[in-house]
Protein backbone atom coordinates (compact mmCIF):
# COMPACT_ATOMS: atom_id res chain seq x y z
CA UNK A 1 0.00 0.00 0.00
CA UNK A 2 1.26 3.34 -1.31
CA UNK A 3 0.80 6.30 1.07
CA UNK A 4 0.79 9.70 -0.38
CA UNK A 5 1.87 12.98 1.27
CA UNK A 6 -0.99 14.45 1.39
CA UNK A 7 -2.57 11.42 3.37
CA UNK A 8 0.63 10.68 5.85
CA UNK A 9 0.11 14.77 6.66
CA UNK A 10 -3.15 14.35 7.61
CA UNK A 11 -2.84 11.23 9.35
CA UNK A 12 -0.22 13.44 11.17
CA UNK A 13 -2.40 16.43 12.30
CA UNK A 14 -4.98 13.90 13.01
CA UNK A 15 -2.85 11.89 15.86
CA UNK A 16 -1.47 14.45 17.24
CA UNK A 17 -4.10 16.92 17.24
CA UNK A 18 -6.65 14.10 18.53
CA UNK A 19 -3.76 13.59 21.16
CA UNK A 20 -3.88 16.54 22.13
CA UNK A 21 -7.82 17.20 22.22
CA UNK A 22 -8.19 14.06 24.00
CA UNK A 23 -5.48 14.83 26.75
CA UNK A 24 -7.68 18.48 27.12
CA UNK A 25 -10.72 17.08 27.69
CA UNK A 26 -8.95 14.54 30.61
CA UNK A 27 -7.78 17.80 31.85
CA UNK A 28 -4.05 16.85 31.14
CA UNK A 29 -2.87 19.81 28.74
CA UNK A 30 -4.28 22.62 31.83
CA UNK A 31 -1.78 24.73 33.48
CA UNK A 32 -0.89 23.30 36.87
CA UNK A 33 1.35 25.81 38.33
CA UNK A 34 1.51 27.57 41.62
CA UNK A 35 -0.16 30.95 39.65
CA UNK A 36 -2.85 29.07 38.34
CA UNK A 37 -3.78 26.97 40.68
CA UNK A 38 -4.69 29.94 42.89
CA UNK A 39 -6.68 31.50 39.61
CA UNK A 40 -8.76 28.69 40.06
CA UNK A 41 -9.34 29.30 43.80
CA UNK A 42 -10.22 32.41 42.73
CA UNK A 43 -12.64 31.33 40.35
CA UNK A 44 -14.37 29.51 42.84
CA UNK A 45 -12.74 25.99 43.11
CA UNK A 46 -12.71 25.22 47.21
CA UNK A 47 -9.64 24.17 49.01
CA UNK A 48 -6.62 23.96 45.34
CA UNK A 49 -4.45 26.03 47.66
CA UNK A 50 -3.37 26.31 51.15
CA UNK A 51 -1.72 28.78 53.42
CA UNK A 52 1.72 26.82 53.28
CA UNK A 53 1.21 27.26 49.18
CA UNK A 54 1.34 30.87 48.82
CA UNK A 55 4.50 31.93 47.34
CA UNK A 56 6.01 35.38 47.14
CA UNK A 57 5.40 36.11 44.06
CA UNK A 58 1.55 36.22 44.50
CA UNK A 59 -0.08 39.68 44.79
CA UNK A 60 -2.23 41.07 48.17
CA UNK A 61 -4.93 41.01 45.79
CA UNK A 62 -4.86 37.15 44.73
CA UNK A 63 -4.12 36.02 48.04
CA UNK A 64 -7.57 38.37 49.23
CA UNK A 65 -9.26 37.01 46.29
CA UNK A 66 -8.19 33.48 46.91
CA UNK A 67 -8.84 33.71 50.07
CA UNK A 68 -11.55 35.72 50.65
CA UNK A 69 -9.81 37.88 53.25
CA UNK A 70 -10.78 41.77 52.67
CA UNK A 71 -7.71 43.66 51.25
CA UNK A 72 -8.60 46.15 54.09
CA UNK A 73 -7.41 43.39 56.77
CA UNK A 74 -4.05 43.04 54.78
CA UNK A 75 -3.33 46.82 54.55
CA UNK A 76 -3.96 46.66 58.29
CA UNK A 77 -2.51 43.72 59.85
CA UNK A 78 0.66 44.68 57.24
CA UNK A 79 0.78 48.58 57.61
CA UNK A 80 1.06 49.02 53.96
CA UNK A 81 0.53 52.71 53.19
CA UNK A 82 -2.75 53.93 51.03
CA UNK A 83 -0.50 54.28 47.89
CA UNK A 84 -0.17 50.52 47.51
CA UNK A 85 -0.99 49.03 44.14
CA UNK A 86 -2.36 45.76 45.54
CA UNK A 87 -2.80 44.45 41.70
CA UNK A 88 0.91 44.07 41.34
CA UNK A 89 2.29 43.91 45.45
CA UNK A 90 3.68 40.57 46.01
CA UNK A 91 3.76 39.76 49.18
CA UNK A 92 7.46 38.76 48.60
CA UNK A 93 8.00 42.90 48.71
CA UNK A 94 7.51 42.71 52.59
CA UNK A 95 10.61 40.82 52.87
CA UNK A 96 12.62 43.88 51.39
CA UNK A 97 10.46 46.82 52.68
CA UNK A 98 10.86 45.16 56.32
CA UNK A 99 14.44 43.92 55.56
CA UNK A 100 15.65 46.64 58.19
CA UNK A 101 14.32 44.94 61.22
CA UNK A 102 17.12 42.59 62.99
CA UNK A 103 16.59 38.94 63.25
CA UNK A 104 13.35 38.88 62.67
CA UNK A 105 11.77 38.71 58.92
CA UNK A 106 8.44 40.04 57.93
CA UNK A 107 7.57 38.34 54.23
CA UNK A 108 5.95 35.49 52.37
CA UNK A 109 6.23 33.53 55.91
CA UNK A 110 4.13 35.99 57.67
CA UNK A 111 1.81 36.39 54.82
CA UNK A 112 0.84 32.81 54.80
CA UNK A 113 0.95 32.40 58.85
CA UNK A 114 -1.07 35.44 59.22
CA UNK A 115 -3.66 34.11 56.53
CA UNK A 116 -3.67 30.66 58.01
CA UNK A 117 -4.66 31.85 61.60
CA UNK A 118 -7.30 34.31 59.70
CA UNK A 119 -9.09 31.33 57.81
CA UNK A 120 -8.66 29.04 60.44
CA UNK A 121 -6.77 26.68 58.69
CA UNK A 122 -4.83 23.76 59.97
CA UNK A 123 -1.32 25.21 59.96
CA UNK A 124 1.97 23.40 61.66
CA UNK A 125 3.97 26.52 62.60
CA UNK A 126 7.57 25.49 62.70
CA UNK A 127 9.14 28.13 61.49
CA UNK A 128 10.54 31.49 62.98
CA UNK A 129 7.44 33.54 61.32
CA UNK A 130 6.40 37.12 62.93
CA UNK A 131 3.64 39.37 63.03
CA UNK A 132 3.21 42.53 63.34
CA UNK A 133 1.25 43.68 66.57
CA UNK A 134 -1.59 45.03 64.14
CA UNK A 135 -1.68 41.36 62.44
CA UNK A 136 -2.04 39.93 66.00
CA UNK A 137 -4.95 42.07 67.21
CA UNK A 138 -7.39 41.48 64.13
CA UNK A 139 -6.30 37.78 65.07
CA UNK A 140 -7.16 38.30 68.61
CA UNK A 141 -10.22 39.86 67.58
CA UNK A 142 -11.47 37.06 65.69
CA UNK A 143 -11.49 34.72 68.85
CA UNK A 144 -10.49 31.13 67.12
CA UNK A 145 -6.88 30.92 68.30
CA UNK A 146 -5.56 28.55 70.16
CA UNK A 147 -3.53 28.41 73.26
CA UNK A 148 -1.07 26.99 71.96
CA UNK A 149 -1.75 29.93 68.77
CA UNK A 150 -1.79 32.87 71.14
CA UNK A 151 1.50 31.39 73.39
CA UNK A 152 3.37 31.08 69.93
CA UNK A 153 2.42 34.89 68.70
CA UNK A 154 3.71 36.54 72.14
CA UNK A 155 6.93 35.35 71.16
CA UNK A 156 6.53 36.25 67.84
CA UNK A 157 4.82 39.63 67.72
CA UNK A 158 6.54 43.02 66.40
CA UNK A 159 5.30 46.14 68.23
CA UNK A 160 4.40 48.16 65.00
CA UNK A 161 3.87 51.35 66.86
CA UNK A 162 8.21 51.38 67.12
CA UNK A 163 8.34 50.81 62.95
CA UNK A 164 9.57 53.75 61.07
CA UNK A 165 6.32 53.70 58.34
CA UNK A 166 7.50 51.19 55.33
CA UNK A 167 8.82 53.07 52.37
CA UNK A 168 8.99 52.39 48.55
CA UNK A 169 6.15 50.52 48.75
CA UNK A 170 4.47 51.21 45.00
CA UNK A 171 3.80 48.84 42.15
CA UNK A 172 7.58 49.34 40.83
CA UNK A 173 10.00 46.40 41.36
CA UNK A 174 12.10 47.14 44.36
CA UNK A 175 15.58 48.14 43.17
CA UNK A 176 17.96 45.10 43.77
CA UNK A 177 14.74 42.44 44.31
CA UNK A 178 15.28 39.49 42.38
CA UNK A 179 11.69 37.58 42.70
CA UNK A 180 12.56 35.27 40.33
CA UNK A 181 15.98 33.94 42.63
CA UNK A 182 13.56 34.22 45.95
CA UNK A 183 11.16 31.15 44.44
CA UNK A 184 14.33 29.03 42.98
CA UNK A 185 14.72 28.58 46.36
CA UNK A 186 11.35 27.66 47.49
CA UNK A 187 9.75 23.96 48.14
CA UNK A 188 7.04 23.07 45.32
CA UNK A 189 4.89 20.14 45.10
CA UNK A 190 7.72 18.92 42.48
CA UNK A 191 10.41 19.66 44.26
CA UNK A 192 13.07 16.74 44.59
CA UNK A 193 15.01 15.58 47.16
CA UNK A 194 17.77 16.20 44.50
CA UNK A 195 16.94 19.70 44.12
CA UNK A 196 17.38 20.64 47.50
CA UNK A 197 20.86 18.51 47.94
CA UNK A 198 21.77 21.29 44.99
CA UNK A 199 20.35 23.91 46.78
CA UNK A 200 23.00 22.76 49.91
CA UNK A 201 21.37 20.67 52.12
CA UNK A 202 23.05 17.93 53.28
CA UNK A 203 21.69 14.04 52.94
CA UNK A 204 22.22 13.63 56.67
CA UNK A 205 19.99 16.83 57.57
CA UNK A 206 16.84 15.67 55.45
CA UNK A 207 17.66 11.73 56.80
CA UNK A 208 17.04 12.94 60.10
CA UNK A 209 13.92 15.41 59.25
CA UNK A 210 12.17 12.31 56.95
CA UNK A 211 13.15 9.84 59.74
CA UNK A 212 14.72 7.32 56.71
CA UNK A 213 17.79 6.65 54.65
CA UNK A 214 18.49 7.65 50.95
CA UNK A 215 14.74 9.16 50.01
CA UNK A 216 14.41 9.71 46.01
CA UNK A 217 11.84 11.46 44.13
CA UNK A 218 9.54 13.98 45.04
CA UNK A 219 9.18 15.10 48.41
CA UNK A 220 5.26 15.14 47.78
CA UNK A 221 4.93 11.73 46.67
CA UNK A 222 7.67 10.64 48.85
CA UNK A 223 5.52 11.60 51.62
CA UNK A 224 2.69 10.67 50.31
CA UNK A 225 3.79 6.66 49.76
CA UNK A 226 4.81 7.06 53.49
CA UNK A 227 2.13 8.54 55.14
CA UNK A 228 3.96 12.06 56.25
CA UNK A 229 2.55 15.31 56.58
CA UNK A 230 3.75 17.15 53.29
CA UNK A 231 3.57 20.27 54.73
CA UNK A 232 5.07 19.68 57.91
CA UNK A 233 8.21 18.01 56.09
CA UNK A 234 8.36 20.88 53.71
CA UNK A 235 8.44 23.31 56.53
CA UNK A 236 11.26 21.68 57.94
CA UNK A 237 13.15 21.71 54.92
CA UNK A 238 12.56 24.83 54.08
CA UNK A 239 14.17 26.18 56.87
CA UNK A 240 17.14 24.23 56.08
CA UNK A 241 16.76 25.73 52.60
CA UNK A 242 16.44 28.98 54.04
CA UNK A 243 19.95 28.85 56.08
CA UNK A 244 22.32 27.54 53.16
CA UNK A 245 20.56 29.34 50.37
CA UNK A 246 21.79 32.71 48.76
CA UNK B 1 21.87 14.00 -16.51
CA UNK B 2 20.10 17.13 -15.96
CA UNK B 3 18.39 17.49 -12.42
CA UNK B 4 14.30 18.10 -13.24
CA UNK B 5 13.11 20.93 -10.98
CA UNK B 6 11.98 19.34 -7.80
CA UNK B 7 8.34 19.80 -6.42
CA UNK B 8 7.68 21.28 -2.59
CA UNK B 9 6.15 19.06 -0.58
CA UNK B 10 3.62 21.59 0.72
CA UNK B 11 2.12 19.49 3.15
CA UNK B 12 5.08 19.14 5.09
CA UNK B 13 5.94 22.55 5.09
CA UNK B 14 2.54 23.76 6.31
CA UNK B 15 2.65 20.87 9.35
CA UNK B 16 6.09 21.99 10.00
CA UNK B 17 5.14 26.06 10.15
CA UNK B 18 1.84 25.29 12.19
CA UNK B 19 3.28 23.45 14.43
CA UNK B 20 6.14 26.00 14.97
CA UNK B 21 3.92 28.08 15.73
CA UNK B 22 1.33 26.52 17.65
CA UNK B 23 4.51 25.67 20.34
CA UNK B 24 5.67 29.32 20.07
CA UNK B 25 2.32 30.28 20.53
CA UNK B 26 1.71 27.69 23.86
CA UNK B 27 5.28 28.90 25.17
CA UNK B 28 4.67 32.54 24.99
CA UNK B 29 0.79 31.61 26.47
CA UNK B 30 2.74 30.72 29.37
CA UNK B 31 5.10 33.41 29.59
CA UNK B 32 1.48 35.11 30.30
CA UNK B 33 -0.35 32.97 32.61
CA UNK B 34 -2.82 32.10 30.13
CA UNK B 35 -3.47 35.36 28.56
CA UNK B 36 -4.21 34.13 25.00
CA UNK B 37 -7.47 32.44 24.70
CA UNK B 38 -8.13 28.58 23.61
CA UNK B 39 -4.49 27.64 23.52
CA UNK B 40 -3.40 25.86 26.23
CA UNK B 41 -0.65 27.41 29.01
CA UNK B 42 0.97 24.36 29.91
CA UNK B 43 4.97 24.78 30.21
CA UNK B 44 6.90 23.77 27.54
CA UNK B 45 7.80 20.39 29.26
CA UNK B 46 4.23 19.80 29.16
CA UNK B 47 4.46 19.42 25.19
CA UNK B 48 7.16 17.86 24.59
CA UNK B 49 7.23 14.11 24.21
CA UNK B 50 10.57 13.60 25.08
CA UNK B 51 9.29 14.38 28.72
CA UNK B 52 7.37 11.81 28.84
CA UNK B 53 10.57 9.38 27.65
CA UNK B 54 12.59 10.08 30.82
CA UNK B 55 10.16 10.13 32.84
CA UNK B 56 9.34 6.28 32.37
CA UNK B 57 11.66 5.12 34.91
CA UNK B 58 10.28 7.22 37.51
CA UNK B 59 6.83 6.66 36.47
CA UNK B 60 6.77 2.90 37.21
CA UNK B 61 9.34 2.48 40.01
CA UNK B 62 7.49 5.61 42.00
CA UNK B 63 4.42 6.27 40.20
CA UNK B 64 5.49 10.03 39.70
CA UNK B 65 6.60 12.49 37.33
CA UNK B 66 10.15 13.46 36.96
CA UNK B 67 9.86 17.29 37.95
CA UNK B 68 8.02 19.84 35.90
CA UNK B 69 6.58 16.69 33.98
CA UNK B 70 3.12 16.14 33.33
CA UNK B 71 0.44 14.10 32.08
CA UNK B 72 0.20 15.64 28.73
CA UNK B 73 4.10 14.80 27.97
CA UNK B 74 2.85 10.96 28.25
CA UNK B 75 0.45 11.58 25.79
CA UNK B 76 2.09 12.73 23.36
CA UNK B 77 4.58 10.02 23.78
CA UNK B 78 2.19 7.48 23.33
CA UNK B 79 1.00 9.35 19.87
CA UNK B 80 4.33 9.99 19.10
CA UNK B 81 5.77 6.57 19.25
CA UNK B 82 2.61 5.11 17.37
CA UNK B 83 3.11 7.00 14.53
CA UNK B 84 6.82 5.79 14.38
CA UNK B 85 5.75 2.59 15.07
CA UNK B 86 3.63 3.02 11.90
CA UNK B 87 5.49 5.47 9.63
CA UNK B 88 8.60 5.46 11.12
CA UNK B 89 10.33 9.11 12.87
CA UNK B 90 7.45 11.25 11.26
CA UNK B 91 7.84 13.26 14.18
CA UNK B 92 11.37 14.53 13.41
CA UNK B 93 10.63 14.83 9.92
CA UNK B 94 6.81 16.75 10.32
CA UNK B 95 6.64 17.99 13.63
CA UNK B 96 9.35 18.66 15.74
CA UNK B 97 9.75 22.41 15.61
CA UNK B 98 13.65 22.57 16.25
CA UNK B 99 14.30 19.69 13.47
CA UNK B 100 12.37 22.53 11.06
CA UNK B 101 14.37 25.71 12.33
CA UNK B 102 17.25 23.68 11.52
CA UNK B 103 16.16 22.90 8.25
CA UNK B 104 14.72 26.36 7.28
CA UNK B 105 18.77 27.72 8.32
CA UNK B 106 19.67 25.32 6.10
CA UNK B 107 17.80 26.76 3.05
CA UNK B 108 19.86 29.58 3.14
CA UNK B 109 23.13 27.39 3.51
CA UNK B 110 22.05 25.70 0.14
CA UNK B 111 21.51 29.06 -1.28
CA UNK B 112 25.46 29.91 -0.22
CA UNK B 113 27.05 26.56 -0.79
CA UNK B 114 24.65 24.95 -3.30
CA UNK B 115 26.08 21.13 -3.65
CA UNK B 116 28.53 21.68 -1.22
CA UNK B 117 26.28 21.95 1.21
CA UNK B 118 25.93 18.52 3.67
CA UNK B 119 28.65 17.47 2.28
CA UNK B 120 31.54 18.71 4.67
CA UNK B 121 32.15 15.94 6.82
CA UNK B 122 33.97 12.96 5.16
CA UNK B 123 31.63 9.72 5.05
CA UNK B 124 33.44 7.35 7.49
CA UNK B 125 33.93 10.17 10.38
CA UNK B 126 29.81 11.08 9.72
CA UNK B 127 29.03 7.74 9.99
CA UNK B 128 30.80 7.24 13.14
CA UNK B 129 29.35 10.85 14.31
CA UNK B 130 25.74 9.31 14.05
CA UNK B 131 26.24 7.37 17.07
CA UNK B 132 26.67 9.99 19.03
CA UNK B 133 23.08 10.68 19.83
CA UNK B 134 22.90 7.17 21.79
CA UNK B 135 25.51 8.13 24.00
CA UNK B 136 23.72 11.09 24.92
CA UNK B 137 20.56 9.43 25.11
CA UNK B 138 21.63 7.14 27.31
CA UNK B 139 23.04 9.79 29.48
CA UNK B 140 19.80 11.54 29.76
CA UNK B 141 17.91 8.65 30.77
CA UNK B 142 20.61 7.58 33.54
CA UNK B 143 20.54 10.97 34.53
CA UNK B 144 17.03 11.72 34.98
CA UNK B 145 16.20 8.32 36.92
CA UNK B 146 19.23 8.98 39.11
CA UNK B 147 18.10 12.06 40.14
CA UNK B 148 14.89 12.79 39.24
CA UNK B 149 15.31 15.84 37.74
CA UNK B 150 15.23 17.05 34.18
CA UNK B 151 18.64 17.25 33.89
CA UNK B 152 18.74 17.49 30.07
CA UNK B 153 16.53 20.52 30.05
CA UNK B 154 19.65 22.87 31.16
CA UNK B 155 21.42 21.84 27.39
CA UNK B 156 18.50 21.65 25.46
CA UNK B 157 18.31 23.53 22.20
CA UNK B 158 14.60 23.13 22.35
CA UNK B 159 13.97 24.71 25.48
CA UNK B 160 15.98 27.55 24.90
CA UNK B 161 14.53 28.26 21.81
CA UNK B 162 10.94 28.75 23.23
CA UNK B 163 12.32 30.05 26.52
CA UNK B 164 15.03 32.56 25.49
CA UNK B 165 12.84 35.51 25.93
CA UNK B 166 11.92 34.14 29.86
CA UNK B 167 15.45 34.10 31.23
CA UNK B 168 14.66 30.25 32.13
CA UNK B 169 17.25 28.94 29.24
CA UNK B 170 20.43 27.84 30.61
CA UNK B 171 23.63 29.36 29.07
CA UNK B 172 24.49 25.61 27.70
CA UNK B 173 21.36 25.38 26.14
CA UNK B 174 21.44 29.01 24.62
CA UNK B 175 25.09 28.39 23.56
CA UNK B 176 24.37 24.85 21.81
CA UNK B 177 21.19 26.26 20.12
CA UNK B 178 23.30 28.69 18.58
CA UNK B 179 25.58 26.35 17.57
CA UNK B 180 23.44 24.23 16.01
CA UNK B 181 21.36 27.08 14.07
CA UNK B 182 25.04 27.87 12.91
CA UNK B 183 25.92 24.42 12.14
CA UNK B 184 22.52 24.30 10.05
CA UNK B 185 24.06 26.80 7.40
CA UNK B 186 26.96 23.76 6.25
CA UNK B 187 25.16 20.79 7.13
CA UNK B 188 21.53 19.60 7.60
CA UNK B 189 19.68 19.22 10.79
CA UNK B 190 22.81 18.77 12.74
CA UNK B 191 21.42 18.75 15.94
CA UNK B 192 18.73 15.42 14.66
CA UNK B 193 21.64 13.64 13.01
CA UNK B 194 24.37 13.72 15.91
CA UNK B 195 22.75 14.85 19.40
CA UNK B 196 19.16 14.18 19.49
CA UNK B 197 18.33 11.36 22.14
CA UNK B 198 14.77 11.39 20.73
CA UNK B 199 15.88 11.60 17.34
CA UNK B 200 18.17 8.62 18.37
CA UNK B 201 15.04 6.73 20.16
CA UNK B 202 12.49 7.23 17.10
CA UNK B 203 15.05 6.54 15.19
CA UNK B 204 15.33 2.89 15.73
CA UNK B 205 12.15 2.18 14.83
CA UNK B 206 13.05 2.58 11.11
CA UNK B 207 14.47 -1.23 11.75
CA UNK B 208 10.86 -2.37 11.97
CA UNK B 209 8.14 0.58 11.00
CA UNK B 210 5.27 -0.96 8.94
CA UNK B 211 5.40 1.66 6.14
CA UNK B 212 9.03 2.28 4.59
CA UNK B 213 10.57 4.35 1.90
CA UNK B 214 11.15 1.68 -0.99
CA UNK B 215 12.46 1.70 -4.20
CA UNK B 216 11.50 0.10 -7.16
CA UNK B 217 14.28 -1.41 -8.73
CA UNK B 218 12.80 -1.77 -12.30
CA UNK B 219 12.06 1.46 -13.16
CA UNK B 220 14.91 3.52 -11.00
CA UNK B 221 17.46 5.08 -13.71
CA UNK B 222 19.93 5.21 -10.87
CA UNK B 223 20.34 8.83 -11.08
CA UNK B 224 20.92 9.12 -7.31
CA UNK B 225 19.22 11.94 -7.10
CA UNK B 226 17.07 10.17 -4.08
CA UNK B 227 20.63 10.33 -2.06
CA UNK B 228 21.79 13.31 -2.89
CA UNK B 229 18.63 14.93 -1.38
CA UNK B 230 18.29 13.25 1.42
CA UNK B 231 18.63 15.36 4.09
CA UNK B 232 20.28 12.89 6.75
CA UNK B 233 22.30 11.52 3.63
CA UNK B 234 20.75 8.34 3.39
CA UNK B 235 21.98 6.29 0.08
CA UNK B 236 18.61 5.72 -1.03
CA UNK B 237 19.50 4.18 -4.55
CA UNK B 238 21.96 1.83 -2.72
CA UNK B 239 19.16 -0.01 -1.09
CA UNK B 240 15.75 -1.18 -1.88
CA UNK B 241 13.94 -0.51 1.62
CA UNK B 242 15.23 1.99 3.46
CA UNK B 243 15.79 0.92 7.18
CA UNK B 244 18.47 3.27 8.07
CA UNK B 245 18.05 4.58 11.79
CA UNK B 246 18.56 8.05 10.71
CA UNK B 247 15.45 7.95 8.38
CA UNK B 248 12.90 10.87 9.49
CA UNK B 249 10.38 10.02 7.10
CA UNK B 250 10.64 13.60 5.43
CA UNK B 251 9.42 12.17 1.75
CA UNK B 252 11.72 14.20 0.44
CA UNK B 253 13.69 11.47 -1.92
CA UNK B 254 10.26 10.37 -2.94
CA UNK B 255 8.91 10.10 -6.91
CA UNK B 256 6.40 13.28 -5.04
CA UNK B 257 9.64 15.29 -5.07
CA UNK B 258 13.29 14.46 -5.96
CA UNK B 259 13.09 11.11 -7.94
CA UNK B 260 12.38 12.40 -11.64
CA UNK B 261 10.66 9.15 -12.31
CA UNK B 262 7.15 8.36 -11.41
CA UNK B 263 6.36 5.59 -9.10
CA UNK B 264 9.82 4.98 -8.11
CA UNK B 265 10.71 6.01 -4.88
CA UNK B 266 7.70 5.75 -2.72
CA UNK B 267 6.21 5.76 0.85
CA UNK B 268 4.47 2.44 1.10
CA UNK B 269 3.85 -0.72 3.48
CA UNK B 270 4.07 -4.52 2.84
CA UNK B 271 6.58 -6.04 0.27
CA UNK B 272 7.28 -4.29 -3.05
CA UNK B 273 9.80 -5.12 -5.57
Amino acid sequence: MVLRSNTLGLIILVFILGGMAAGTSLGLFEDNSPRSLLEQQIDGEEGVVAAVDIRGSYTFNDISRAFQIPIEIFKEAFQLPEEVDYENFRCGDLESIYGDLENVEIGTGSVKLFVALYTGEEYDIVQEDFLLSDAVEILKGRGQLTDEQRAYLESHTIDSSNLPLPANTGSDPIPGEDHEEQLAYMIQGKTTFADIYNWGVSKGVVEEIIGQENPTGSIRDFCAAQGLSFSEIKSKLQIEVDKVSP
Amino acid sequence: MKRPKRKTLWIRVILQVFFFLLIAIIAVNHTLDGEIPVFSSVSLHGVCPFGGVVSIYQFVTQGSFVQKIHESSFILMIVVFLLAVLFGPVFCGWVCPLGSIQEWMGKLGKKIFRLRYNHWIPVKVDRWLRYLRYAVLVWVLYATARSAVLVFSDFDPYYALFNFWTGEAAAAGLIILSLTLLLSLFVERPWCKYACPYGALLGLTNLFRIFSIRRKQNSCIQCGICSRDCPMNIPVDKVKTVRNHQCISCLECTSETACPVADTVVFASGRRE
